[in-house]
C-alpha cells in the first residue's frame, strides 16, 4: 500500500463492489483523487467505467462499499457538487443556447429576481460572456437541432462552467465519453478547450473515455479499469473490473503535436499492455499502480502467494 | 408525372388531382338526386343543392316560432360549449396528471393501473350510465368528452414524458435545479407542443362524443338537431349540419397547426422527422 490514505480526499473509495443481478461488474475499487487532478479513466469495453462514473454522479446508488465518499458525503442523488457531460447532447431542445446555457443562473435565481427585467438583463450579459468563451456567441439564438455535435457539446460545457465560475460549483466535473460522438478534427479542437478551461479553473475533472489516446493526452493521472485480470482465486463467477493500472502524467503542452512523440507512443503501448486483453491478465500482486495516491485492498486468500 | 414509384405531381397538378375526387363525388350526387326526383319529385332522400340551400337560409336566419331564436345559433353555440369545456378539461388534465404520471415513478405506480383500465372502457359504452348518473345536463355531456378524450391525453402525454432523455433531467440537477424547477423550465414546456397537437387529433374524437350525447338527450345542438331531423327524413338539413361540423372541424385542425408552425415549436416538428 502505498500513498497516504486520507478519507477527506475528494473522491475516497475504498473495496467498493458494484452488481447487476448475478453480472459483477466491479470487484473491489479502490480510488482515491486529489483535488484538482485531470483523472482520465479507460478501460476496454463492458469494464463499468461508466457504471464507476455513474455511481459518482449518483445516478446509481452504491449498494456495497467498506468506505464511500465523494466531497465528503456518501453516495447520494445527483445534485449541483458534482457536474456532468454526457456524450449524447444535453440540452434542452426547446430553448435556444442562450437560454439553456442561462439555465444555471435561473435555477439559483428567487422569484423576484426572474421576474425583475434588470435582473434578466444582467444574467443575459453573463451568459453571453460564457458563450464567447465557448466560441458560440454567434449561435446564442439558435436551437439544439440547428447546431453541430461539436457546437452542441460546447454549449453543454458552457451550461456547466457558469456554475463552476460564479457559484464554485460542481466542484467535480464527471465527464462520460464526451466526445464520442465527434468527428476526429473536432475532437481535437475540444480536447485542447477542455484543458484550457481545465488550466483555468482547476476543477477536478473526471473523464472517461475510451479512446487511450485521448486518455494520455488530457490527463495528469491515468486510471485503467479492467476486467481482465487473475488472483490465487480463481472464481471466475466473481470476476469485476479493478483498477489495474495508475501512474501520474507529465503535465505537457496544448498541443496535440504531443502525440505523435515516441515517449507518448511508448505510454499509450505501456496503457494498452496493462488490460486490454483477456489472453494477457496480470495477477493482483502485479498491478502497476504507481501514482502516489492510489492504494490497493486484497481480500482474503487472493494474493497469498506471495 | 402522375405514375411509378418516383412520380412528382408538384404543387399546381397535386391540387388539380386532390380535386378530381371531390368532384366526382358531388357530381355523383348531384346525378343521383337528380335521377330520384325524376321518378318522384317529392324526394326527400337526396335534395337538390337549391333545396338545402333554402333549408340553411331558414336554418340560419329565420327565429325559430317557438323559442324565436335562431337555431342554427342556438345549436352551435350548445355543440361548441360542450366540446369548448369538454376539449380544455380534457388538456388541463392530461397536461397535468400526464407530467406527474410521467415523472414520478410513484405516482405512475399508484395511478397507472388505474388509467390503464379507465382507457380500455369504452366512452359510448358507458353514455347510458353517464346519462344516468350526472342527469341529463351539461355535466354528462362534458363528462363524456372528457373520459373519451382526457384520459388517453394523460396517457399520451405520460409516454412523451418518459421519452425526455434521462440524461436531460440529470444535468439540470447538477445544474442546481429543483423539482419544481425541472417542471416548470424543462418537462411542461417541452410537452406544449405535444399538448397542442394532442389537442388537434382528439377533437376528431370529441366531436364524436358530443354528438353522440346530443344524439341521445339534449335540447339544442347539432348532434340534437341531426337526430330531430331524421324523424322528418329532412337530409337537406342534416346534411347542412354535416357540412357544418366538418367544416369547423377542418378549420380548427388549420389552426392548431397553424400554431404549431411557430418558430418556438420548430424542434418539435424536426424531432417528429
Amino acid at each position: 500500500m502505498k500513498g497516504k490514505l486520507d478519507p477527506n480526499k475528494t473522491i475516497f473509495i475504498d473495496s467498493l463492489y458494484h452488481s447487476y443481478g448475478a453480472k459483477t461488474v466491479l470487484c473491489n475499487v479502490d480510488l482515491q483523487i486529489q483535488r484538482g487532478e485531470f483523472v482520465s479513466l479507460v478501460g476496454p469495453s463492458g469494464c463499468g467505467k461508466s457504471t464507476l462514473l455513474r455511481l459518482i454522479t449518483g445516478q446509481e446508488l452504491v449498494k456495497k462499499a467498506h468506505s464511500f465518499s465523494v466531497l465528503g458525503r456518501k453516495s447520494a442523488f445527483p445534485d449541483r457538487r458534482r457536474g456532468v457531460v454526457f456524450q449524447g447532447y444535453t440540452l434542452a431542445d426547446h430553448m435556444t443556447v442562450l437560454e439553456n446555457v442561462m439555465l444555471g443562473l435561473n435555477y439559483q435565481a428567487s422569484c423576484f429576481e426572474l421576474l425583475s427585467p434588470s435582473w434578466r438583463k444582467k444574467a443575459k450579459k453573463i451568459t453571453l460572456e460564457y458563450l464567447e468563451k465557448v466560441r458560440l456567441t454567434d449561435s446564442a439564438n439558435k436551437y439544439p437541432h440547428e447546431m453541430s455535435g461539436g457546437m452542441r457539446q460546447r454549449a453543454a460545457i458552457a451550461q456547466t462552467l457558469i456554475t463552476i465560475d460564479l457559484f464554485q460549483m460542481p466542484q467535480i466535473l464527471c465527464m462520460d465519453e464526451p466526445y464520442g460522438a465527434l468527428d476526429p478534427a473536432t475532437r481535437e479542437e475540444m480536447q485542447i478547450f477542455i484543458l484550457e478551461l481545465w488550466e483555468k479553473y482547476k476543477v477536478t475533472v473526471l473523464f472517461v473515455t475510451h479512446d487511450i489516446e485521448e486518455a494520455v493526452f488530457l490527463g495528469t493521472r491515468l486510471i485503467v479499469l479492467s476486467q481482465f485480470w487473475k488472483s490465487d482465486l480463481q472464481d471466475k463467477n466473481q470476476q469485476g473490473s479493478r483498477i489495474v493500472f495508475d501512474t501520474r502524467l507529465a503535465p505537457h503542452a496544448l498541443s496535440t503535436t504531443v502525440k505523435q512523440t515516441s515517449d507518448f507512443q511508448k505510454m499509450v503501448a505501456t496503457v494498452l499492455d496493462s488490460g486490454f486483453s483477456g489472453t494477457k491478465r496480470r495477477h493482483v500482486k502485479e498491478f502497476n499502480l504507481t501514482h502516489p495516491d492510489s492504494f490497493q485492498t486484497f481480500v482474503e486468500g487472493e494474493a497469498s502467494g506471495s | 408525372m402522375f405514375f411509378g414509384l418516383h412520380a412528382n405531381p408538384g404543387p399546381y397538378w397535386g391540387k388539380v388531382l386532390g380535386m378530381i375526387p371531390l368532384l366526382l363525388l358531388v357530381l355523383g350526387y348531384m346525378k343521383i338526386s337528380h335521377d330520384r326526383r325524376e321518378v318522384n319529385p317529392e324526394d326527400k332522400l337526396a335534395p337538390s343543392i337549391g333545396k338545402m340551400y333554402e333549408d340553411v337560409k331558414t336554418y340560419v336566419s329565420v327565429p325559430d316560432k317557438r323559442s324565436g331564436e335562431i337555431l342554427f345559433f342556438l345549436d352551435a353555440k350548445s355543440s361548441l360549449k360542450r366540446l369548448g369545456y369538454g376539449i380544455t378539461i380534457s388538456a388541463v388534465m392530461g397536461y397535468v396528471f400526464g407530467i406527474l404520471l410521467g415523472l414520478y415513478p410513484g405516482a405512475r405506480a399508484l395511478f397507472n393501473p388505474l388509467v390503464t383500465n379507465l382507457s380500455n372502457i369504452n366512452p359510448l359504452a358507458i353514455l347510458v350510465v353517464v346519462l344516468i348518473t350526472l342527469g341529463t345536463g351539461e355535466v354528462s355531456k362534458v363528462f363524456l368528452v372528457v373520459f373519451g378524450v382526457g384520459i388517453p391525453m394523460i396517457r399520451n402525454i405520460q409516454q412523451a414524458v418518459q421519452g425526455i432523455k434521462g440524461e436531460v433531467i440529470i444535468k439540470q440537477e447538477t445544474l442546481g435545479a429543483s423539482q419544481f424547477g425541472i417542471i416548470c423550465r424543462i418537462v411542461a414546456p417541452q410537452m406544449l407542443p405535444c399538448l397542442i397537437n394532442l389537442v388537434r387529433v382528439s377533437l376528431g374524437a370529441a366531436w364524436i362524443f358530443v354528438i353522440a350525447a346530443e344524439a341521445i338527450s339534449a335540447t339544442s345542438g347539432l348532434g340534437y338537431r341531426i337526430y330531430l331531423q331524421t324523424r322528418y327524413m329532412n337530409m337537406s338539413l342534416i346534411f347542412s349540419v354535416i357540412a357544418f361540423t366538418a367544416t369547423i372541424a377542418f378549420i380548427s385542425d388549420q389552426l392548431l397547426q397553424l400554431l404549431l408552425k411557430h418558430p418556438r415549436f420548430a424542434w418539435y416538428s424536426v424531432e417528429k422527422k
